[in-house]
Parts: structure tokens; C-alpha cells; sequence
């Protein structure tokens, strides 16, 4: 773990992390206006931007600012009805909880486990708890990337995740997607397990880490930074 | 090895069982609440599913503590934009875990309770959220008001009760699906 080469720009302890994730969805929460979600989106994209996810970045910024300009014109011109509701509604779940999904998906990828667990021993937050939301969350990932393979062989079969089929056959189609799925999670767990008890997760004794896990200026400084650029934001809604 | 205490082997069979379930959870939950009448019955939905995983989480590990970890591990999403509704949730699984683990856990009916106050704790935080903080809702979301305006319009009907049914109703189905999918699939894989 010494040894794994280059590190990324923002090398924050998993702490800081989960508090730049907590503080987007609290000020995504309170945004008042599409300018200031903006302003927090341009904050977020900022910092993969520091951390040298440039492609990613830009992708997103793109996808956002089409989602939110296409959305405002279509309900403006659209008659009012159901149509202007779910829509908006579409564009509203979009533009609040895309910041968060960016800064969280951010923050998993740049998170060893082990770090992760580290960090909460430091906590105090008992083990019980911290060893499944460590595996959750780097288990989310996999999730989708295997039921990205099961789709494909449903639909290879014909018994694809259609309307159709959800609708006529709601129970089988279930059981087609679900439980390979299961197995094929229950079989990683297993993996996992063994992997874990080799590492020696289950003594009790406190664990060590080779990796320093702490609180430095560095991370002070990025969380006053970070906030300090959102509020700034809010400021500039309020008197411009 | 100790067999009523959750081990390592345990934990990490939850947190797997929590991410496919967040990940069901966010995939069908976010096409459901674009409408105010799907944000209704959105668990109703989700309990379906939701119980195929959930009696394969209880009965592969029928210990003490699976009700409580596994309820709080999913509630932890919700954090991002309400501190009420995980509040919530939490109270109601330290309830529902001394309700499971003073029972016969290896028994189906026990199962089913679990579950189906988990689901049925879920619509209650997340009504009594809205309920509560309707005021903070409505002025925060301005542009947004017509869509809560109809969902509490719709929390002061009779829709409220069919809502409620609805979820236990769907909660027990899944339950059942869930048994006969263990019986089908996993007891024949080893895996139950």
C-alpha cells in the first residue's frame, strides 16, 4: 500500500470526504434558485477538476447544463398538465441530487476500504457498523456493473427489463433479474469474507494502518474553502 | 465459532445485501416520485423486491443485530436531505429489532413482521416528514409547490390509508415471493 505510486492532487483524509458529500446535499437541499444549484455544481465539478478527473468533469458539467436548459424550455412551452409536472418534477430531482450522486461517486473512487474503516475506528463507531457501510459502499459499484451484464443476457434470451414484460409477467421477469443477481452477489460476499478474515478484520484488537489517516491542515483548509466558496453563492443570489 | 453473534462472514453478507437494495431502491424509486401519485406508492413497489432480499439476508443470517444493522444502513442515504426521516427509521428498528430478537427467529412469521415494519417505518418517516415540515417544504421549493401542495393534499384524504395497506399488503407479498424464491433457487444453489 506504500508503494502505490502517484497519488491523486486532493489527498484527503475519508473524513473530509464524507463531509464534502454531506455539505453538497445540505446546500443542494437549501438552494433557492437554479443559479445558485449552478454555482454549488461549478464548486463540485472544481474539485474533480483539482483532482485531475478532467473528462469526467466535463462530461457531467455538459450533461447538467443540458438536463437543466432543455428541462427550463421544455416546461415553459409545454401546456400546463401532467406532462409539465412530471417534467418539472424530473428536472428538479436532476438538479438536486446530480451534484450529490457527482461528489459521492467522486468521493467512493478516491476511498481505500481500509482507510474508510480506519477512519471510523477513529470515530468510535463500533465495528458492527462500519464493516457493512464499507462494504456497501464499495459494493454499490459492482452492483451495477453486474446487473449491466445480466440485462444484456435477459435481453439476449427475450426476456429482457421491458414494459412489456414488467407488465404481463411482473413476477418471472423479477425472478430472471433478481436472482442471478443475488447469487452471483451472495458468491462475491463469500470472496469477500474470505479476504477479510485473511487481513485479520475480525480480531478485536484496534486496527493499524500503513497509510497515515488523520485530520491535517490540508483538510481545515479544503472544507473552509469548499463551504466557504458555496456560501459565497448564496451571498451573490441574495444582493445581485 | 460462536453462532448467535454476527461475525465478519455476516457483515459483510449485509453491506451486499444493502447496496443491491440501495441500488434497487434509487433506480426504481427515482422513476416512481416524478409523480406525485408514485412518490405515494413508491415502498408499495419497492417492498416487492425488496422482500426477495431481505428473507435471503434473514434467514442466511437469523442472529441478533441483523434487523437493527441492516435497517440503519439503509436509512443512511436519506442523511443527504433530511436528518428526520433517518431519526425515524432508527427508532422504529431499535423497536422492531427487540420485536425480532425476542422471537423464534428461525421462524417465517417473525421474518415477515421484520419486514414488514421495516417497509411500513419507511412510509411513516417519510409522511410524517413532509407532514410536519410542510411548511419548510413549500417555502424552500417554491417552484416546485404545486407537486408537494398535491402530495399533502393527497396525505389529508383516505389516499393516506390506502397507501398504508397498500405497503403492508405488498410488504407480506414480497415476503411470500421471497420464501418461494429461496425455495426455488437457493436452497437448491446451498446457499440457505
Amino acid at each position: 500500500m506504500a508503494q502505490r505510486g502517484k497519488r491523486n492532487a486532493l489527498d484527503y483524509d475519508p473524513r473530509t470526504k464524507l463531509l464534502f458529500v454531506l455539505a453538497t446535499g445540505i446546500f443542494t437541499f437549501m438552494a433557492p434558485d437554479n443559479f445558485v444549484l449552478i454555482w454549488c455544481f461549478i464548486v463540485v465539478l472544481g474539485i474533480l477538476l483539482i483532482d485531475g478527473y478532467y473528462r469526467q468533469a466535463i462530461m457531467n458539467g455538459i450533461f447538467y447544463m443540458l438536463v437543466l436548459g432543455l428541462g427550463t424550455i421544455i416546461t415553459r412551452y409545454v401546456a400546463n398538465g401532467i406532462l409539465q409536472i412530471v417534467l418539472g418534477m424530473f428536472l428538479f430531482m436532476t438538479g438536486r441530487l446530480f451534484p450529490i450522486y457527482v461528489i459521492a461517486g467522486w468521493a467512493i473512487n478516491n476511498t481505500e476500504t481500509s482507510e474508510l474503516i480506519t477512519a471510523m475506528q477513529k470515530m468510535y463507531i463500533p465495528k458492527g457498523f462500519t464493516i457493512p457501510l464499507a462494504v456497501t459502499f464499495r459494493f454499490v459499484p459492482t452492483v451495477r456493473y453486474e446487473f449491466r451484464y445480466i440485462k444484456n443476457t435477459m435481453k439476449l434470451r427475450g426476456v429482457g427489463i421491458t414494459w412489456k414484460n414488467l407488465l404481463k409477467v411482473p413476477v418471472n421477469t423479477l425472478e430472471y433479474a433478481l436472482v442471478p443477481l443475488l447469487l452471483r452477489s451472495i458468491k462475491i460476499a463469500d470472496d469477500l469474507a474470505a479476504s477479510a478474515l485473511t487481513r485479520g478484520l475480525d480480531r478485536d484488537t484496534p486496527r493499524t494502518s500503513l497509510r497515515e489517516v488523520g485530520l491535517h491542515l490540508r483538510d481545515y483548509a479544503g472544507l473552509i474553502i469548499f463551504t466557504g466558496t458555496i456560501l459565497v453563492g448564496f451571498f451573490l443570489y441574495d444582493y445581485v | 465459532m460462536n453462532k448467535t453473534k454476527l461475525n465478519v462472514r455476516d457483515f459483510i453478507t449485509i453491506g451486499v445485501i444493502s447496496a443491491v437494495a440501495i441500488v434497487l431502491f434509487i433506480s426504481v424509486g427515482t422513476i416512481m416520485a416524478i409523480t406525485p401519485v408514485g412518490w405515494l406508492f413508491m415502498y408499495s413497489v419497492l417492498a416487492i423486491p425488496l422482500g426477495i432480499l431481505y428473507m435471503l439476508l434473514y434467514t442466511k443470517v437469523p442472529k441478533k443485530g441483523v434487523v437493527l444493522v441492516s435497517s440503519l444502513i439503509f436509512a443512511l442515504p436519506m442523511l443527504m436531505n433530511n436528518w428526520m426521516v433517518p431519526a425515524i427509521i432508527t427508532i422504529v428498528a431499535i423497536i422492531n429489532e427487540l420485536i425480532w430478537s425476542k422471537g423464534n427467529r428461525e421462524k417465517f412469521s417473525n421474518k415477515v413482521l421484520a419486514f414488514t415494519v421495516f417497509m411500513t417505518s419507511r412510509v411513516v418517516a417519510s409522511f410524517s416528514t413532509l407532514y410536519l415540515l410542510q411548511d419548510m417544504y413549500l417555502t424552500q421549493f417554491a417552484d416546485r409547490a404545486e407537486y408537494f401542495e398535491a402530495v399533502l393534499e393527497a396525505l389529508a384524504g383516505p389516499l393516506i390509508i390506502v397507501s398504508f395497506a397498500a405497503v403492508v399488503l405488498t410488504s407480506i407479498i414480497g415476503a411470500f415471493l421471497g420464501k418461494a424464491t429461496l425455495k426455488k433457487h437457493f436452497e437448491k444453489a446451498g446457499i440457505v
